[in-house]
């Protein structure tokens, strides 16, 4: 998995560097420097929010961790092997000039297996969690900039998302406690961001929600029985730096560029 | 054809992300973990790779009535029997306990006729086990100990008030001291840990840190009539006796070693037998101490913390001859422990708790 990860990392970062000289070698050979080739493009009529354009943008993080005689609040993790992986796609289609109707889609996945010791037992064991979440959007864009490089945007959103746990814990050859949890959520929200344009069509997204409203539903069975529900609803209007997002997106379209 | 697109997204990632409560599989265990029957005289021998009980059943008992009084079985499992069900030990009896996947298990329950003249399992205390938590508690494993202490409420902080002491040639003895708790635990009115060790289970789900008692079901199966109990002991009691405010008190600290033999049927319990020893003498060797058991009810000739408190005694013409069905023995480093009253340092060695019958 690790090696997987590495893998992934240097082919990446291969590609990047081997680009990254290209253009230094082709923008010398032209007289121009990157930065002058870069700041150009914008200038000759960039039109990323034109009707028409294709949105699209996508995140992903992944995670591996071996555990050994890791000491946390209430328990030991004696031996054990965690891994975690987000990805989240989003899609988009310009209606009209700046007003985009789009779709975000994000999958997690969490899956731990290990030896523990929780005081005064040792137990084998093991949890998975997966989730997604679906959110139909539309995006109005607000230039900052003659070339349209950095703007401002304000989304509109509802979100629907559905997240599984399970966690098994077994202890004393046989006696096995089970937790098994479901959460919905519901939210409507106001998420203002700032789009710049880094490298020709990708751009940097930085987006927070501010204003927004979440239904959450919470049920939890142990061992079979005893379930437990809770509903909880919130309205927010407060920036939360937690809430930020960071991203990365790649406009296309015929006419990006006139 | 991108709506479709989007439907089919939803659709797959609605599926994929769907973890089901048996997603880890169903448990394939079958097992009974612990179970006592009607007339018992000792602890249930449960093997897992035979699929058998034995019980021990005292001479002279209807073994065609004999009455389960409790099954513990394997998580998510179920069994063929119940609570309050009879078995036929005539012959060998069965359970069968099926499985959370399906598979079923078929244990045989023995009976053999116990002795007339039992011991307690362990009575030497040669023999302790190591805990997860890494301490010794004596008997041979959690599974089959007859034995508890107070270690596992006090071991959270970091006190083991009860431990084995060697006294050489594989001869292991119960040392048990008195231990201040410090000022913390002292301000949440636990300023000792008294040591203790006596026959039952410590059930953690009961843990009152205002109570040590709380937590402990005392009592473990027993058919013998004995005379008189004998053990070995030493003590020597600590300097300040103290009450749980730190106030100090006017008699000194003292050892509790005593053993009650009960008759508990139907939910009700009677005392059938006491002996009891508690001495404020310092006994710095190791020394033979034999202690009579008093069968029926106790006269007034008796001290008040000798009797019992929430139940009766057996009649009159039921202690000539009746046995017990349970044994209940306690030793403790400060008598009254149990209310966080004692001496720090008092200190309680004891071994080889015998019981003597007539020849």
């Amino acid at each position: 998995m690790n090696k997987a990860i590495l893998l992934s990392l240097f082919l990446f970062l291969s590609l990047i560097s081997n680009a990254q000289n290209k253009m230094e070698l082709d923008s010398l050979e032209d007289g121009f420097t990157p930065y002058e080739l870069l700041s150009s493009y914008y200038d000759e009529s960039f039109k990323p929010f034109k009707k028409g354009k294709i949105y699209l943008g996508f995140a992903f993080s992944l995670e591996n961790k071996k555990l050994e005689n890791t000491n946390y609040l209430v328990q030991q993790v004696i031996d054990g092997d965690r891994s975690e992986f987000d990805l989240s796609l989003k899609g988009g289609y310009y209606t009209g000039d700046y007003g985009m109707v789009g779709l975000n889609v994000s999958y997690h996945h969490m899956q731990f297996e290990g030896t523990i010791f929780r005081s005064p037992d040792t137990l084998q064991s093991q949890s998975i969690s997966r989730g997604f979440e679906i959110t139909p959007n539309f995006r109005s864009s607000v230039p900052l900039t003659p070339n349209e490089r950095l703007s401002f945007y304000t989304l509109i959103g509802v979100t629907f998302g559905m997240d599984n746990t399970l966690s098994e814990d077994l202890k004393n050859v046989d006696e096995i406690s089970r937790v098994y949890e479901t959460d919905y959520n519901l939210r409507l929200g106001i998420s203002p961001g700032i789009t710049f344009f880094a490298m020709e069509n990708f751009a940097f997204e930085v987006q927070l929600n501010l204003l927004g409203y979440e239904l959450q539903v919470h049920q939890t069975r142990v061992d079979k029985m005893d379930e437990s529900k809770e509903i909880r609803q919130n309205v927010d209007f407060n920036i939360n730096i937690l809430s930020l997002q960071l991203g990365l997106a790649y406009y296309f379209g015929k006419g990006t560029k006139k | 054809m991108r709506k479709k697109l989007a439907i089919s997204i939803q659709i797959i990632l609605m599926l994929s992300s769907c973890v089901t409560e048996d997603y880890f599989g169903k448990s394939p265990y079958g097992n009974i973990k612990s179970i006592s029957v009607s007339n018992q005289a000792s602890n249930s021998i449960i093997s897992t790779e035979d699929l058998t009980v034995s019980v021990e059943i005292p001479a002279g008992v209807d073994l065609t009535h004999i009455a389960i009084q409790s099954l513990e079985i394997s998580t998510y499992a179920t069994a063929d029997k119940a609570v309050g069900d009879i078995l036929d030990l005539n012959t060998p009896g069965e359970i069968t306990i099926i499985a959370e996947n399906g598979e079923e298990f078929v244990w045989q329950v023995n009976a053999y006729v116990a002795s007339a003249t039992p011991q307690l399992n362990n009575w030497d205390l040669n023999l302790w086990y190591k805990t997860p938590s890494d301490y010794y508690e004596p008997g041979e494993s959690a599974s089959t100990t007859i034995w508890g202490t107070g270690n596992p409420g006090t071991q959270i902080l970091n006190k083991l008030a009860t431990i084995p002491h060697d006294l050489g040639d594989g001869n292991l003895a119960a040392h048990l001291e008195t231990l201040d708790n410090g000022k913390l635990a002292g301000t949440f009115g636990a300023p000792i840990s008294a040591g203790s060790l006596y026959t039952g289970v410590f059930n953690p789900d009961k843990l009152d840190p205002s109570d040590p008692q709380a937590a402990i079901e005392f009592g473990t199966p027993f058919t013998g009539r004995p005379g008189q109990i004998r053990f070995k002991y030493s003590y020597i009691a600590g300097e300040e006796n103290k009450d749980k405010n730190g106030n100090a008190l006017e008699y000194p600290d003292a050892c509790d070693i005593y053993a009650i033999l009960e008759l508990r049927l139907g939910g009700s319990t009677e005392r059938l037998a006491t002996a009891w020893f508690r001495s404020t003498e310092d006994q710095a060797e190791l020394s033979s101490q034999t202690v009579d058991f008093v069968y029926g009810a106790l006269g007034d000739e008796y001290p008040d913390y000798m009797k019992p408190t929430d139940h009766g005694y057996v009649s009159a013409d039921s202690a000539t001859f009746v046995l017990p069905t349970h044994i209940t023995f306690v030793a403790s480093s400060s008598f009254d422990g149990a209310n966080f009253a004692g001496a720090i340092g008092s200190t309680l060695i004891i071994d080889d708790v015998e019981m003597v019958y007539e020849e």
